[in-house]
């Protein structure tokens, strides 16, 4: 059995990466995501002593978004159009097309696109994440993929 | 650009690494840890000194160590409690020492309580590899397994981050009859790892009370549908399509909509609540199809109707 400490840092490696990414798509600040992935695990050791979490990574996601949509509320900010999320192709060229579409629709949709596609959560978990339905975070998500269908020959022309 | 082409180049793109002091931050996270700011530098180093005294004097940390928090194996393991798939999982990688293992295990719901499926049933899982674009003339394939005396299917696979895409059931004659429940959905296979997929169910249909199937249905009286109690199901769902005989003889189904309530005590739905998902009203002398889906008090779906009921709307 491998020492508890090292159950953190596996649970880190295998979240980190879409964690992150989904933090940056909702602030379109690397600083702000960095704070709002390590604050999730903050709240994680605070909270899950002693308690039966269905799912530490579901947790995390929450968590980022709580903390998140908080600090929105606390600094009363707006944020219809942050940064886009940087994409790139695994070669490393950034694919400023897709971030552009991506970052042009509205934030549900974008969120349940993010939450799809690169932190790689079923719909059901996108439901829990996003405190919707099952049925209304897969609309959203194909509404959003609809509207890329649009949006994204039209960015790279 | 389709909707397909959209998700596969969307898939095909990465998003940005975390910072690597984010690692050392996360494992050793303090409430109100930011990231190092030169202002405060010297007015941290004080405070990192006399929260050092602090917690020497008081033996009690903010936060609690990572071996308070996380229960054995948790997040690493799905074999943590169950020495038995332990074993069968070590063996299977000692034959196939570089590959992935994928865990479903297959239960039958009889008589209220789910039974593991030890003989006579085997699946497919349909994989794709992510990076490659779905090929529609292509027919996914993926590793078959049958189930084993602890009624787990164990699938060895190779190494890759995989779409799910379906699955292939292999009822022995047992099981033909019966539903089959499984949430298929990506996985990220790899080498030396272990995945516990969702479980597979196999349970009873549900059974249509009413109406008859092809009969009629009053608008007025507003009946409508109803099915045979089912203790497990807390929700039900009902699609709803309109059938269209065309004059040169197609038959078109178009979907109206899914009601989704909490199971009736009644077992039933009146008409007049199943136009409440529909754009349009229903007509006299329209046919309308019906299907039944199933969900547990968890809203994981366990069954549903084996066939639609057809029926048609009069005054």
């Amino acid at each position: 059995m491998p020492p508890p400490a090292e159950s953190l840092a596996g649970l880190y490696d295998r979240v980190a990466r879409r964690l992150y990414g989904y933090a940056l798509s909702l602030t379109g600040d690397p600083s702000r995501a960095e704070d709002a992935v390590h604050d999730a695990f903050v709240r994680l050791l605070q909270y899950a002593p002693g308690r039966d979490l269905k799912s530490l990574e579901g947790f995390l996601f929450t968590a980022t978004r709580n903390i998140i949509l908080d600090e929105r509320r606390r600094r009363a900010v707006r944020q219809n159009a942050p940064s886009p999320l940087p994409l790139a192709q695994e070669s490393g060229q950034p694919d400023e097309a897709a971030s552009r579409a991506l970052g042009q629709l509205p934030e549900e949709q974008r969120e349940a696109v993010v939450l799809k596609i690169y932190a790689e959560l079923t719909f059901a978990e996108i439901g829990e994440v996003m405190g919707t339905s099952l049925d209304t975070a897969a609309g959203r998500y194909r509404l959003g993929i609809e509207k890329l269908a649009q949006l994204l020959p039209r960015n790279e022309a | 650009m389709t909707p397909e082409a959209v998700e596969s180049r969307l898939r095909s793109l990465r998003t940005p690494q975390p910072p690597k002091r984010l690692r050392e931050r996360c494992l050793a996270p303090h409430r109100g840890s930011r990231r190092p700011q030169v202002a405060f530098a010297v007015a941290a180093s004080f405070l990192v000194v006399g929260l050092s005294v602090w917690l020497i004097a008081t033996q009690k940390p903010s936060v609690r160590r990572p071996d308070q928090i996380l229960p054995p194996d948790a997040a690493q393991s799905p074999l943590a409690d169950d020495p038995v798939l332990r074993d069968k999982v070590d063996r299977l990688f000692r034959e196939n020492p570089t590959k992935g293992i994928l865990v479903v295990r297959v239960k039958q719901l009889r008589e209220g309580t789910f039974w593991p499926v030890t003989r006579g049933f085997g699946m497919k899982i349909l994989l794709e590899p992510v990076n490659q674009n779905p090929d529609p003339r292509k027919e996914a394939d993926g590793p078959h397994a049958e189930v084993d005396l602890d009624g787990t299917l164990l699938f060895v696979v190779s190494p890759g981050h995989y779409r799910g895409v379906g699955y292939q059931r292999f009822p022995g004659a047992d099981f033909r009859d019966l539903s089959f429940v499984w949430e298929y959905k990506d996985v990220d296979v790899q080498s030396g790892g272990v995945l516990l997929l969702s479980d597979a169910i196999v349970a009873p249909w549900m059974e249509w009370a009413g109406p008859a199937e092809g009969s009629e249905v009053s608008l007025k009286a507003d009946l409508g549908v109803s099915w045979a109690a089912y203790s497990e199901v807390r929700e039900v769902r009902v699609g709803i399509e309109r059938v269209t005989d065309t004059r040169e003889g197609i038959i078109s189904r178009t979907p109206l909509g899914i009601l989704r309530r909490e199971c009736p005590k009644e077992n039933s739905i009146a008409l007049s609540e199943l136009m409440t998902v529909s754009r349009t009203a229903f007509r006299a002398g329209e046919t309308l199809a019906v299907s039944l889906e199933g969900y547990d008090r968890d809203g994981k779906k366990l069954t549903g109707s084996k066939t639609k009921r057809l029926f048609t709307v009069k005054e």
